[in-house]
């Protein structure tokens, strides 16, 4: 009978956290091994030993390295996906995958020269953003997308907005 | 009769034989009875007619059938009762934990194994990191510049 429970237990565990898994995760499963992307993913490890790297001598000494470290605090996930190849077919693909209807579309461009921008995020009570997402393709740029995950406050996002480097930007 | 009038309160003081209550009941059989009798009279007729009911020979066979299947009948509800009970708490201890403490759950389980994508060196993780964020930095504000353009744009046509 307790087996019973368990068996329960990690299927509810497996379904929402298959539900919870982000936007990348969710496309890039078919692609694991396509040559054509590009992939980094920085875990919470590493964003942790980012506020060590100060205390090792690596310098922080401008606006732009503190507004990195203070988001950076917050975030639990960064993973990145590239390709120069098939941009318009993989934007196509993306969109058709992932299930924005769990998100909420923040801002969409699409440009008369046929490249796309959407950025998505997904909030988390008042104020709090979990995911912030970002897909990028069109033509003759690269395909591009962008999840970040974590704790990130509205004003994390409008200070990306404004331009993390304030000087000489627009 | 003084005789039965002896007999009804030996009776009731519970002191009568067998032989003697046998005595009782052919007295109340008959039809005529003095007044100062009658009122017993159900009563010793009733007693005459429990007694003459036999229990048949399989009695106690028979009650313990009537008995067997629903005393299974509920022992096992109850064993589906006592096992769903368990799953529902179980599942409402979950799904609480869940919602009150979303950040004690696991980083979700992903069919990726992300980490073989994890830079080693945290000098580069953090160039990354700053690299992306500048990314999505320009990228809101060209989203955002372009918005501001249409606007213009379509406030021009309109002076025109």
């Amino acid at each position: 009978m307790k087996k019973l429970f368990v068996l329960f237990a990690l299927l509810i565990a497996g379904i929402s956290a298959q539900a919870q898994a982000d936007a990348i995760d969710a496309f890039f499963k078919q692609y694991i091994d396509d040559s054509r992307f590009t992939v980094v993913y920085i875990g919470p490890r590493l964003f942790q030993m980012f506020g060590d790297m100060e205390i090792n001598g690596v310098e922080f000494d401008d606006e732009e390295d503190e507004a990195v470290l203070e988001i950076a605090k917050g975030l639990k996930g960064l993973r990145i996906l590239t390709s120069d190849q098939d941009v318009d077919e993989l934007y196509e693909e993306a969109m058709k995958k992932i299930d924005t209807s769990d998100y909420e579309l923040l801002m969409k461009v699409r440009d008369n020269d046929g490249s796309n921008l959407d950025f998505f995020i997904k909030e988390n009570g008042e104020k709090k953003v979990s995911e912030l997402f970002m897909i990028a393709g069109g033509d003759g740029e690269d395909f591009v997308m962008i999840s970040f995950v974590g704790n990130m406050s509205i004003d994390d996002v409008t200070r990306m907005a404004r331009g993390i480097k304030n000087k000489n930007r627009y | 009769m003084n005789n039965i009038s002896q007999l009804i309160e030996k009776y009731f003081q519970g002191e009568t034989s067998l032989e003697e209550e046998k005595q009782l009941k052919a007295f109340f059989q008959q039809e005529d009875i003095a007044p100062e009798w009658k009122v017993y009279q159900p009563l010793f007729m009733l007693l005459e007619l429990e007694q003459s009911q036999e229990v048949g020979r399989n009695f106690e066979d028979k009650i313990y059938q009537k008995i067997q299947p629903t005393q299974k009948k509920t022992s096992r509800l109850f064993v589906v009762r006592h096992w769903m009970g368990a799953v529902a708490a179980s599942l409402v201890l979950v799904l609480s934990i869940w919602w009150l403490y979303p950040d004690l759950s696991p980083e979700p389980a992903s069919a990726i194994n992300w980490e073989q994508y994890e830079p080693e060196d945290p000098k580069e993780a953090y160039q990354i990191t700053k690299d992306a964020l500048m990314k999505v930095s320009i990228e809101l504000n060209r989203g955002a510049m372009k918005a501001a353009q249409e606007v213009d744009a379509l406030q021009d046509f309109l002076k025109d």
